[in-house]
């Protein structure tokens, strides 16, 4: 029960500070999205903006986006690595077993 | 997981077609409508894992997935290397289309293949 | 007009299903709540008009997490309780059978089931210091003339849950439970 009021007050203050603090009509100068907005197309060939701007005005991001996904599958193989290279080994396991438990 | 749900299985065996369309449908559309070969790509993993919820077996090699998804990636960094950074996409304007989605589908299959060796890993991961 | 009814309604389930899932006892349950989350997360992101995020949110929060922690509980089930005592250098059959005989034992056994944990009882030859800095045990069980000790990590919320168990049962006779925290002893 406790926790529950917690909850619902951490709630009520999140939501009392966003609508107290964040301005919902900011006038942004129209410099560059107008650009990507009107040239887009005619740049990168993509009716959808969001694919030609990943893929080409921003192709670093989608580069290394791509390199902290193998950064990722790297660790995964790594913390979970028993022996053999196939990262399933019975033998293994079962070893390890034997010598953490004294049954 | 280990028991076999007969009502798993029908789903998926009906919907799996389905997956494969809807992914790839994705990923080759992807410059035109929205998604792309992230989205394409963790569609064609839920159709991989769908195939472990119905058989949990490991009848493929693990390194041979390794391998392709490292090969993947050596394509979409020289792509965009060869195309992009030298400026030939503001040149040769007529290739912009074709580099999108070629892009999209070396994405949509590296972010697949991830996908599937990490859950795959979990999944098989015995430590007794 | 119904779009604005609709996005409300789905922040609403949105924020229900966060709290339950932080609620809930059972883990299973919290997984389960947690997809539920992200298929209305992904509903609010095609109400908001990105499409290609409400694809991604729909096939990764609510398929592969869910799968990837599922597959963790799985491995998470093993309820190890390691038992030590004064006589255990020459631990014999009918030590065990006359410890297992316990109601304290058994109330464990019992929990474990319905927590959907397997128990697994390691009679060990370990000093108590010993057996508390041997992370493997989830719960260490010390037995002297007087009765059972039960040394349990502070953090442990299954702990709590059978402290509760044992209150409510009226076990306090032949039973003492002690909290303590990694590194600090008891």
């Amino acid at each position: 029960m406790k926790n529950i009021a917690v909850a619902v007050f951490c709630f009520a203050m999140f939501f009392g500070v966003v609508f107290l603090t964040v301005e919902h009509k900011v006038e942004l100068e129209p410099t560059l999205y107008n650009y990507f907005i009107e040239q887009g197309t005619a740049d990168t060939g993509a009716q959808n903006i969001v694919a030609g701007i990943l893929l080409n005005y921003r192709m670093y991001d989608t580069v290394f986006e791509a390199m902290i996904l193998l950064t990722s599958v790297m660790g995964m193989l790594h913390f979970l690595y028993t022996g053999d290279g196939h990262g399933h080994s019975k033998k293994a396991g079962r070893e390890a077993h034997k010598g953490g438990k004294n049954d | 997981m280990t028991e076999k749900s007969s009502i798993i299985s029908t789903m998926t065996g009906f919907l799996y077609p389905f997956i494969v369309l809807f992914g790839f449908y994705i990923i080759f559309n992807g410059h035109n409508t929205p998604g792309g070969g992230f989205q394409g790509g963790s569609v064609i993993a839920a159709l991989f894992i769908a195939r472990y919820l119905v058989l949990p077996v490991d009848d493929f090699n693990m390194d041979t997935l390794h391998y392709v998804e490292k090969a993947f990636l050596v394509f979409l960094l020289l792509l965009p290397i060869v195309f992009i950074f030298p400026g030939l996409h503001l040149l040769y304007e007529q290739f912009n289309v074709p580099y999108l989605i070629v892009m999209n589908f070396l994405i949509g299959m590296k972010v697949s293949l991830g996908l599937t060796i990490i859950v795959f890993r979990f999944g098989f991961f015995r430590e007794g | 007009m119904n779009t604005i009814v609709a996005e409300a309604a789905l922040l609403l389930v949105m924020a229900l299903m966060a709290l339950l899932t932080i609620q809930t006892k059972i883990l299973r349950m919290a997984i389960v709540y947690m997809g539920i989350f992200s298929l209305a997360a992904s509903l609010v992101y095609v109400l908001y008009r990105a499409p290609d995020v409400a694809i991604a949110e729909a096939v990764i929060g609510s398929g592969l997490v869910a799968l990837l922690y599922l597959s963790a509980l799985k491995r998470y089930r093993v309820y190890t309780i390691g038992v030590v005592g004064s006589d255990m250098p020459n631990v014999s059959d009918r030590h065990i059978l006359r410890l297992e005989r316990k109601a304290v034992i058994n109330d464990i056994a019992e929990f474990c089931v319905e927590r959907e944990r397997e128990p697994q009882t390691v009679f060990s030859q370990e000093s108590i210091d010993e057996a508390l800095l041997n992370t493997n045990y989830d719960i260490v069980i010390e037995e002297y003339e007087g009765g059972i000790r039960l040394y349990g990590h502070d953090e442990n919320y299954l702990v709590d849950e059978l402290e509760l168990l044992f209150s409510i049962r009226d076990r306090d006779a032949e039973l003492e439970v002690i909290r303590f925290r990694a590194g600090a002893g008891i």
